[in-house]
């Protein structure tokens, strides 16, 4: 493929960008304050966080209202962003058995040790257009009494065994522990490509366009590529972790601040040939804010690569097209001037032509 | 390994230096900026503040520990804002989550005032981070108060 360089059209473009501003910012409605995005459109703020790999929910509702609700749009600016800025320290490594958790459910397990907690969650509820959403009429300040009721809070935390160590404890999974501690690899300053170390899938994974991912996940299971099965997932966990890095004084803990998580263990049930068919294995997935879709994919294309072995174009497939900003930007730079790219392939038909003596023009083969 | 820690205990302690950098870190801003603004100037400090490393916003890498191999991985960036000052020969240092560099340059000051042992100073911003510190646990208490009506027990149909 070759490109060639266009310019012209300054004032047309300028003129263009100010009239996505201006019809932006001069609409009749009322500017929708940041706060509104953060606190209102939750889920968005999160998701937009997690591609663009940037923990900062007000730059990002920032970045929604610049660019009109585009998410690819959001992302991309956001990542400009973060590319202008100097990457100051690295946290300690939080063990995410730390999560502060504000829900748990375990789908495989139905008393799996510590309490399920729904949370904020309308999983188990009718899908109704309810025209009061957002106006306050629908809040409940006073929620019915659950049927069960936990003592405290601490007692919750401290008695919510993870369902993988109870399988552990039953001798039920494999052992994957390693005793090493690679350093992580940073998809951030080296492309990540197979055969790859597990922590660039994960982080790859983790920041990935969460239709894609969804979209890996499903063709595996139920389209053409078929490197999943027998999904059953034993935790959904939405929480809070703490961000932690070293006094530069001291050398002590600090912790400025949490982010929220979303995490998913994801069970297989090991069946090939060579593989320990008395036990199950996991797979894991873990990303910003809460968004169970991306973790739930996630977890069950980590489980599948590892069972894969990079034997197939699964792990190519994930860390090369999952990334939204990568397929997006490909995808839309073909709206750009492409006049002597194609005036080059009109040329050569036409050279291809005139080089076939036997061949009139117009006649067909 | 820490295994599910307390609800409440991860919330930082006000009689360490890292505890109240942490404090200092999640209390709210226009309390903190205003007080530090207040001190400094009835303590007559101002004339004594030197700005080591100016406010400036940046990221850490945020690096987790799954459980499945024990294997770290990088989950995404935090942006932050960092300062570093002293006063005489006390240095002062914060880093706040965020792009807020007054708030960051007033949380290294506070750093800084904590270290002179300054006694008002100490005086004011100790209450500000014991009542930063009530704030976390009551919005955590609140917090667990809702989803505590959220718990749930599956029965299986016969």
């Amino acid at each position: 493929m070759g490109y060639a360089a266009a310019r012209g059209g300054l004032t047309a473009i300028r003129n263009a960008e100010d009239l996505v501003r201006t019809l932006r910012d001069m609409d009749e409605s009322e500017q929708i304050e940041l706060d509104q995005f953060i606190g209102r459109l939750r889920l968005l703020v999160d998701r937009i966080m997690g591609e663009a790999g940037m923990w900062e929910p007000r730059l990002t509702a920032l970045a929604i209202r610049q660019a009109e609700g585009d998410h690819i749009e959001s992302v991309h600016l956001l990542r400009a962003y973060k590319s202008t800025l100097p990457r100051i320290a690295s946290t300690e490594p939080i063990h995410v058995d730390e999560m502060r958790l504000l829900r748990r459910v375990v789908p495989a397990f139905r008393e799996p040790g510590g309490p399920q907690i729904l949370g904020r969650s309308t999983d188990y509820s009718a899908r109704m257009l309810d025209p009061r959403s957002g106006s306050g009429a629908t809040a409940s300040l006073e929620p019915e009494v659950a049927t069960h009721v936990a003592e405290n809070s601490s007692s919750v935390q401290t008695n919510t065994p993870r369902l993988m160590n109870v399988l552990r404890d039953m001798d039920l999974l494999t052992d994957r522990r390693r005793t090493d501690d690679p350093e992580p690899f940073d998809i951030t300053r080296t492309p990540a490509r197979p055969p790859a170390p597990r922590s660039a899938r994960l982080s790859s994974m983790a920041r990935a366009e969460t239709g894609a991912l969804l979209n890996q996940w499903y063709r595996n299971i139920l389209g053409p590529d078929g490197y999943l099965h027998e999904v059953t997932l034993g935790e959904v966990r939405h929480g809070e972790l703490p961000i932690r890095i070293k006094h530069p004084y001291t050398n002590g803990s600090v912790s400025i601040g949490s982010l929220r998580v979303t995490e998913v263990e994801a069970i297989e049930d090991l069946n090939g040939v060579d593989e320990d068919r008395d036990r199950f294995d996991i797979g894991y997935g873990l990303c910003l804010g809460h968004n169970e879709r991306k973790a739930i994919a996630m977890a069950n294309l980590d489980i599948a690569c590892h069972r894969d072995g990079s034997k197939s174009s699964l792990e190519q497939s994930i860390l090369l097209t999952t990334d939204g900003l990568d397929s997006a930007g490909f995808l839309e730079h073909l709206k750009l001037p492409h006049y002597v790219t194609f005036r080059s392939m009109m040329e050569r038909k036409i050279a291809v032509r005139n080089a076939r003596p036997s061949v009139q023009k117009g006649d067909k083969e | 390994m820490p295994t599910n820690l307390l609800l409440d205990s991860d919330i930082p302690e006000i009689d360490s230096r890292e505890g109240r950098s942490s404090l200092l870190a999640q209390a709210n801003t226009e309390e903190l900026t205003s007080l530090v603004d207040r001190l400094l100037e009835e303590a007559e400090l101002s004339s004594q503040l030197r700005i080591v490393r100016s406010p400036h916003t940046g990221t850490v890498q945020f690096q987790v520990r799954e459980p499945v191999c024990e294997e770290r991985f990088y989950l995404a960036d935090v942006v932050v804002t960092v300062a570093e000052v002293a006063i005489g020969n006390h240095l002062g240092w914060a880093m706040r989550v965020g792009t807020d560099r007054r708030a960051a340059l007033a949380a290294a000051i506070a750093d800084a005032l904590f270290e002179s042992g300054h006694k008002e100073a100490c005086g004011s911003l100790q209450s500000l981070i014991t009542v930063t510190r009530r704030e976390l646990i009551d919005q955590r208490q609140s917090e667990w108060a809702q989803l505590n009506k959220t718990i749930i027990e599956f029965e299986e149909l016969d």
